[in-house]
């Protein structure tokens, strides 16, 4: 008994050590001098993997990662706020999460970082069913909209429905918890937000209800990155060249799904259908969205513009979603 | 008096030491930053948030949560004595039905929560049904248990006297069950403080869950503390309520 509690108590602490012993090796960085130089690097996406993570598996796949001398793993979040947090507690390296989610962070406190925008438009769009009362968001007067509890979609049907000339105090917004789809597919709710134009959208119309979606870019909500890279200020600033390798790797890597969608997403779908197996159609679909939204154009791939941020800081700030000023400018970083 | 202050002393004194320590070491942990604020709030700030939100929680959400756990308690309550005394009348019943409650406490919420949406729509009636899902099963466990209990003795010597099934019923079967059924009772409450906050989760828009998620959502984690909290002590508070009725109703039984 006395015996196999001291072996169960030796175990314990050869795995504590073991598990410091690899924070050093993090923490030390490319400082430390091994024989492979292969650098670990953790990085939690922002929800199951679906076709905006392509280039990631494919950039780990093709061995663009290994090139630059490191080795991604690739982590997924219970919740969707996890990823910045875990991120700003140092214990993942990176994470993806959302512009507005970083300036609402910081405005919390939350030392947490942008190095890059993955995709430079709203994919979190209004949504009502197709063919019905709704064509644009003033008609939302007096109906049912559903969502996350996010303040953030709060602000954003409330923005879009002002400058469509419509009274934001007349609409109703219930939280439909994780239940976006049903809340739609059961017409529990006249209109949605806080669904992805690649994937609820498409999810609904494949059930048979055509949606139409209302983009917040053009009812007065400004152009915001739907999804960003965030990093650690610590992490950041202790080794920003992990980050610049990072960059560099993923920047092959959407070259590539860019180039071959197709393969993109079958290794995609080959890394991801042992957990969660994805709809190979809808999410061919939603590349097709997705590729020209994460396009950067003349600039380099994941480029943010401080205009950008400039902008969203203050329209979170006109509406409250931050209370406290938050300077957009150290809420981002281009590697 | 002093007797009195003795015996409190004695019961809860070393529980309020252990709490005095337990949140005196996490606002060190969390100020020393050991722990980051965002993942862990330090209990001082807990207190601030609730202080600033006590308006909105003390008048809107706690109401709302509470009246989503009553009704659920409540209907559980009649529901659980009603199947878990049928269940102890009639072999057939706790045949058919025995199976069925296990299975109904294996299902996860949030699998089935598409269904309550649909049936119940976002109106309290969602809640309640996750609510009454969580709590009835301690409270058909225990009295059918309970009503199983022993006093073959009693029984036996109430059958020779000549009584029949109700006056055994009545006589010895409810009284050897309460103590069982108020376990149940306990448990159940308590249950229902959990059921009625993921019934809020699922789809909301006021309440002690739907007030928490929300404010997850806005990275505000000492907000979502001070939910907690108040959730906490709900549960505290009717648990207590629900030890005085035993306390009261057993004195009662013994003398």
């Amino acid at each position: 008994m006395k015996k196999s509690f001291m072996v169960i108590i030796s175990l314990f602490l050869l795995l504590l050590s073991a598990c410091s012993a690899g924070n050093k090796d993090n923490q030390a960085g490319n400082k430390m001098v091994s024989k492979e130089k292969v650098q670990k690097v953790t990085i939690m996406l922002d929800w199951y993997p679906n076709a905006v993570h392509s280039l990631l598996f494919v950039t780990k796949e093709k061995g663009y990662f290994k090139e630059q001398g490191l080795d991604v793993d690739i982590k997924m979040p219970a919740d969707t706020n996890d990823p910045l947090k875990l991120v700003a507690a140092n214990q993942v390296d990176m994470a993806i999460s959302y512009q507005p989610e970083v300036l609402v962070a910081r405005g919390e406190n939350i030392p947490v970082k942008s190095f890059a925008a993955l995709v430079r438009h709203p994919l979190n769009q209004l949504m009502v069913p197709a063919n019905g009362p709704i064509k644009s968001p003033k008609d939302l007067e007096g109906k049912t909209i559903g969502y996350p509890s996010i303040p953030l979609d709060e602000a954003i049907v409330q923005t879009m429905v002002k400058s469509d000339g419509g009274n934001p105090q007349k609409i109703k917004m219930v939280d439909v918890g994780w239940d976006l789809i049903p809340a739609m597919a059961t017409k529990k709710t006249n209109a949605l937000i806080g669904g992805y134009i690649n994937h609820e959208k498409l999810l609904l119309e494949k059930e048979g209800h055509p949606i139409l979606a209302l983009n917040p870019k053009e009812y007065g909500v400004p152009d915001y990155y739907e999804l960003v890279l965030v990093g650690s200020e610590k992490g950041l600033k202790e080794k920003p060249e992990v980050f610049k390798k990072f960059m560099a790797a993923i920047t092959k890597g959407q070259k590539y799904v860019q180039e071959n969608p197709e393969k993109g997403l079958s290794i995609l779908l080959k890394n991801a259908d042992k957990s969660s197996p994805l709809d190979k159609d809808v999410e061919t679909k939603s590349l097709q969205i997705l590729l020209p939204l994460m396009d950067a154009k003349e600039k380099a791939f994941g480029y943010q513009d401080p205009q950008t941020w400039k902008n969203v800081a203050e329209w979170l700030k006109d509406n409250k979603v931050v209370k406290t000023k938050v300077n957009s400018k150290d809420a981002f970083v281009n590697l | 008096m002093k007797n009195r202050f003795k015996n409190w002393a004695e019961n809860y004194g070393l529980f309020l030491l252990v709490v005095v320590l337990l949140i005196s070491v996490w606002e060190w942990v969390v100020k020393q930053g050991f722990i980051p604020s965002f993942i862990l709030p330090a209990p001082t700030s807990i207190w601030q948030s609730l202080m600033e939100n006590r308006q909105l929680l003390l008048e809107q959400h706690l109401p709302a949560t509470l009246k989503e756990v009553l009704l659920g308690f409540i209907l559980s309550l009649i529901g659980g004595v009603i199947i878990g005394g049928g269940m102890h009348f009639s072999r057939a019943l706790e045949k058919v039905l025995y199976p069925f409650l296990v299975i109904s406490q294996t299902v996860p919420l949030i699998a089935i929560s598409p269904i309550f949406i649909m049936w119940f729509g976002y109106s309290i009636w969602s809640k309640v049904a996750v609510t009454i899902l969580t709590a009835f099963f301690p409270i058909v466990v225990s009295t059918y248990d309970g009503l199983k209990t022993g006093g073959e003795e009693y029984r036996e010597i109430l059958l020779t006297m000549g009584a029949n099934r109700w006056q055994i019923f009545k006589k010895v079967q409810v009284p050897l069950a309460l103590p069982a059924f108020f376990s149940g009772l306990k448990m159940s409450v308590v249950y229902c403080v959990v059921g009625a906050t993921i019934g809020e989760w699922l789809g909301a828009s006021e309440g002690l869950g739907y007030f928490s998620r929300r404010m997850s959502g806005n990275l505000q984690a000492d907000a979502v503390f001070a939910s907690i909290f108040l959730l906490s002590l709900m549960g505290i508070v009717l648990f207590l309520l629900i030890s005085l009725v035993e306390k009261q109703l057993l004195k009662n039984k013994i003398h």
